[in-house]
């Protein structure tokens, strides 16, 4: 699979702090990694990482196949584009002046393409506003403006939806979708509301205390979350069979565990599987939403 | 580093920061020639010429400092560094700038000055040779001057920096003054190898310090070390 950013062994230590720990992470092309964690998980400082404003205390990562250290990386870096924690505008000039002062420091030549940036990010008809009259969810987008001035390959959003209203969360994931889809950018966004990840990531990575705690797919997440009852049997094939021949969905996690994502009737289940010498040695039902399944990686209780 | 230099450029030379500053430079040199209020030629001209060695690298260490502590403020030096552009580029775009600030105040300066100098008839008492070394030495001393501002700006970006600035330029006026008077100790006097506010009493339109080229060599090299230091640290420098 090809990866555009992947990190190994990465730590950032500061005094007597450790932000990261040995954080390995792979973000494929073209997808849309969520990347959750706490506040203070170590979020934003891996993507200070990664964007070259710090430097590892150990480990390493690459950006399509280049090495950090490797003098190319800056190269690499020239596909893609970050808004770390909050915008990086100038507030005394208006939307489309910050848009060609970021058109200037990449050097292109000539400001083709503001307009439907612009557009692109509803702030059209902003004219002479200055962007320090701007509200938080423009400024977001103003930055993401910003951040797509050089075409990237690659955007890196640190909590884009922060302080946001609902109309500019709904605003921000569109447009996240539109690009993603139409422009194939690949995306990390980092993010502590999981509800809202969930609803455009294609891929996870939870991180509690500045270690990766699990990688998974969206998919994978989602069959984590579902509705099941975990069966716990001596002979699994001979369950799997009975399972089969129910026309009923199921999932072996283990050699000895099954997950059944429907409601069999037990009794008729155990005396069919009886039958077979096969005995239930537990029984537990999943039902498990997000948030709780991201406190049972990271630890702490569900408040539901 | 051209695109870095020509953004950068663009973002000063349109900024109000700038032109306040220009004109608070303007503005405080023609105090100077008012409060002088001689009529002799030349006289009004020279006392404007000693506020210049005030004024001038105290009005550029603002500009720098802000304009570079602008950037680390809003964040947007992160803009720059995540497109990939190198750090000693842009720091060294930031020294560039500050040059063409300090080279714009002198010809502002000088033309001020040139006007002075006709109103009160004083051009037939001009010579060039003294004038172009008193010139070169200020030059080389400003981009000292220059060089430190920006090494400020990168230690403590923003207002701290301006403050530190001020207090740093204030000392140096002082030391300067007593050292006028005759007094202070001798060390205090090889501050006028670096700095303008030295060459107060030191140097005039027409009379240039003795040994000039060692002003240059001072100035010159400090200017050199501050901009090393000032690479070393940033290129070391965790960002926000």
């Amino acid at each position: 699979m090809d990866y555009v950013l992947e990190t190994r062994g990465l730590t950032k230590r500061y005094n007597h702090f450790t932000a990261l720990q040995d954080l390995s992470m792979h973000v494929p092309k073209g997808a849309i990694y969520g990347f959750v964690g706490r506040n203070g998980a170590g979020k934003t400082t891996l993507i200070r990482l990664v964007c070259g404003l710090q430097f590892p205390t150990e480990g390493s990562f690459t950006l399509w196949n280049t090495e950090n250290k490797d003098a190319k990386i800056n190269l690499m870096r020239q596909r893609m584009g970050a808004v770390v924690e909050t915008p990086s505008l100038f507030p005394y000039m208006t939307a489309r002046e910050n848009l060609q002062q970021q058109y200037r420091v990449l050097g292109l030549p000539s400001f083709d393409g503001i307009d439907e940036l612009l557009a692109l990010v509803g702030l059209a008809d902003t004219d002479k506003k200055k962007a320090e009259h701007f509200s938080l969810g423009m400024r977001q987008r103003l930055a993401i403006a910003v951040a797509l001035c050089g075409n990237p390959d690659f955007l890196v959003l640190d909590e884009p939806i922060n302080g946001l209203d609902p109309q500019g969360i709904v605003e921000v994931r569109e447009l996240i979708l539109k690009l993603n889809r139409e422009r194939n950018i690949t995306f990390l966004i980092s993010s502590h509301i999981l509800d809202e990840l969930s609803r455009i990531a294609t891929h996870y990575g939870f991180v509690d205390r500045g270690h990766m705690v699990r990688e998974m797919s969206a998919e994978e997440l989602q069959n984590a979350c579902r509705k099941c009852v975990s069966l716990k049997v001596t002979d699994a094939e001979a369950l799997v069979r009975e399972l089969t021949r129910r026309g009923i969905e199921y999932t072996v996690t283990a050699g000895d565990t099954v997950d059944v994502y429907a409601q069999p009737n037990i009794t008729e289940l155990a005396l069919a599987l009886w039958k077979d010498r096969c005995e239930i040695l537990s029984c537990t039902e999943h039902d498990e939403n997000l948030e709780g399944f991201f406190l049972s990686l990271v630890g702490g209780e569900s408040h539901e | 580093m051209s695109k870095l230099l020509h953004a950068d450029n663009n973002r000063m030379l349109r900024s109000r920061l700038f032109r306040l500053g220009m004109i608070s430079l303007m503005a405080l040199l023609v105090i100077t020639f008012v409060l002088d209020g001689e009529d002799e030629p030349l006289k009004g001209t020279e006392a404007g010429f000693q506020g210049l060695l005030l004024f001038l690298p105290m009005v550029c260490s603002f500009i720098i400092i802000l304009f570079v502590g602008h950037e680390f403020g809003n964040g947007a030096i992160r803009n720059k560094l995540i497109v990939g552009h190198l750090r000693s580029h842009v720091y060294t775009s930031w020294m560039i700038v500050g040059i063409v600030v300090t080279l714009i105040g002198m010809a502002f300066s000088a033309a001020l000055l040139a006007v002075n100098c006709a109103v009160e008839g004083g051009f037939d008492e001009l010579t060039a040779k003294p004038l172009i070394i008193v010139w070169t030495v200020l030059l080389c001393e400003l981009l000292c001057n220059a060089a430190l501002s920006l090494l400020l700006a990168v230690i403590l970006p923003g207002a701290k920096g301006a403050v530190v600035s001020f207090i740093f330029q204030y000392a140096l006026l002082m030391v300067s003054m007593i050292a006028m008077e005759g007094g202070g100790v001798a060390w205090v006097k090889t501050l006028s190898y670096f700095f303008p506010q030295g060459l107060m009493g030191v140097a005039a339109l027409q009379a240039a310090p003795e040994k000039p080229w060692m002003y240059i060599l001072c100035s010159l090299s400090a200017a050199v070390a501050f901009f090393a230091l000032g690479i070393y640290h940033f290129r070391r420098k965790d960002l926000n």
